[in-house]
């Protein structure tokens, strides 16, 4: 980013190879409306051509990046007069700092149509997550957050991510549970 | 994290969707016009130096503006001086001295000295210092900044040294009112006719002492109450030539009788 800032366009091009997919299924999946995913998806990469002039490596370019998703997705939400519960409020589910993520460890089945199926069944899962929540599990599987981090992008705190990622674990197992 | 892991494998083997190749080129064109727009406008410097040329710009009007108003204000006191001619307070006549003390060397260096056999007889015993220092030095070191308002009068008063006269009191009126304060003392002038009377008329017909109307009345109430009669009524006759008549005090009139 500091090369694109310096006038580097190629720079933003590897590092937009890098990170379209991930943002791209990030605002996929929180975006309740499929016609506006790629208006939205514009709108992050827009933000983030525009931030570039006084990006300053304070973070990992995932946590900043990721921010400016989040930010835009309440933006929208915002506009759309629709903010999911739980996004304005801070340390809504917060839980004793003792709690553990739940371990999923499950026979997950072999068969090649199995898993096809399964997958279709984790996304459709993930689908029926709260936005918390899901916001949460997406941050940490599309870009690789830690839970300071996804606490850094979305504004709440480190428990509070924890519980968010702990109830939608135990949603996406709950919901596999036939899976096993 | 071990859970997420093994559902996230699940998960990254479920999805991989990826933006159309026409929202891929969206973002990089306005990637790459940024930039060259970025490239074709001149940097950026940090804040503070963005607002330098204002600030200092803003920082000279301000000084600009509160400097005409000291001078100002400078201008209209000495001009309320004048004009009015308002008594002094009684603390005045030390702090002039000091001044005139402070300054008398810078003023002499500008205005040559009056030669010593013109110097006038010295003050009888019963003048007081603060009488009498203040009148004579605070003359040659107000002219070094001669008054405007004072030049006028100046001017008025070489008429009225131009007027025949005779006797005394025309020679003391002459020498009160001849052009000599500022000019007459900065360049080197003949040696008066009358130098005891002219040099002392001289020293008194500065900006300053003329300005001064109730000193003025002051100086010639001394003269009269140290029984000098006539040489009050000269300089009586020379202030109401510069001050009027109208601005004469009853009981120093009976001097303007002959």
């Amino acid at each position: 980013m500091l090369a694109y800032r310096a006038g580097e366009v190629a720079a933003f091009a590897a590092l937009y190879a890098r990170w379209r997919g991930p943002v791209y299924r990030y605002v996929l999946r929180q975006c309740r409306h499929a016609g506006q995913v790629d208006e939205l998806y514009q709108e992050v990469f827009a933000k983030v051509i525009a931030a570039a002039p006084d990006y300053q490596p304070t973070a990992r370019f995932a946590t900043w990046l990721f921010r400016i998703a989040h930010n835009a997705l309440v933006d929208h939400w915002r506009r759309e007069r629709n903010v999911p519960q739980g996004f304005d409020l801070a340390d809504d589910e917060a839980e004793s700092p003792d709690a553990e993520l739940p371990t999923a460890e499950i026979d997950w089945p072999d068969a090649r149509a199995e898993q096809q199926q399964l997958r279709a069944a984790l996304l459709a899962a993930i689908g029926d997550l709260p936005e918390v929540q899901r916001e949460a599990f997406l941050l940490a599987e599309e870009g690789g957050l830690a839970l300071e981090e996804i606490a850094q992008v979305t504004g709440v705190g480190r428990e509070t991510v924890k519980s968010r990622l702990r109830y939608a674990l135990g949603k996406l197992r709950e919901q596999l549970r036939g899976w096993r | 994290m071990s859970a997420p892991r093994k559902l996230g494998e699940i998960y990254r083997e479920s999805g991989g969707e990826t933006p159309p190749a026409a929202l891929d080129a969206a973002v990089l064109d306005a990637a790459r016009a940024a930039a060259e727009t970025a490239r074709a406008r001149p940097t950026r410097g940090p804040w503070h130096r963005r607002w330098l040329a204002p600030a200092g710009l803003a920082l000279s009007l301000l000084l600009g503006i509160g400097l005409a108003l000291q001078i100002r204000q400078i201008e209209d006191a000495e001009e309320v001086i004048v004009q009015a001619g308002a008594p002094q307070p009684p603390s005045a006549a030390p702090e002039r001295a000091a001044d005139a003390a402070i300054r008398a060397p810078k003023a002499e260096s500008a205005v040559p000295a009056p030669q010593p056999a013109s110097v006038p007889a010295p003050p009888p015993p019963a003048r007081s210092e603060a009488d009498t220092v203040p009148l004579r030095e605070a003359a040659p070191a107000r002219a070094v900044m001669p008054d405007p308002l004072a030049e006028s009068k100046r001017q008025r008063d070489g008429a009225a040294a131009q007027a025949p006269s005779g006797g005394v009191a025309a020679d003391a009126a002459a020498g009160l009112a001849s052009p000599r304060s500022f000019e007459s003392q900065a360049l080197p002038a003949p040696a008066p006719a009358a130098p005891s009377a002219a040099q002392k008329a001289a020293e008194r017909a500065t900006p300053a002492f003329r300005a001064s109307a109730v000193l003025w009345l002051a100086e010639i109430r001394r003269q009269l109450a140290a029984g000098q009669r006539t040489s009050a009524a000269e300089e009586l006759h020379a202030y109401v030539k510069v001050h009027g008549l109208a601005s004469v005090p009853e009981e120093l009139r009976t001097l303007l009788t002959p």
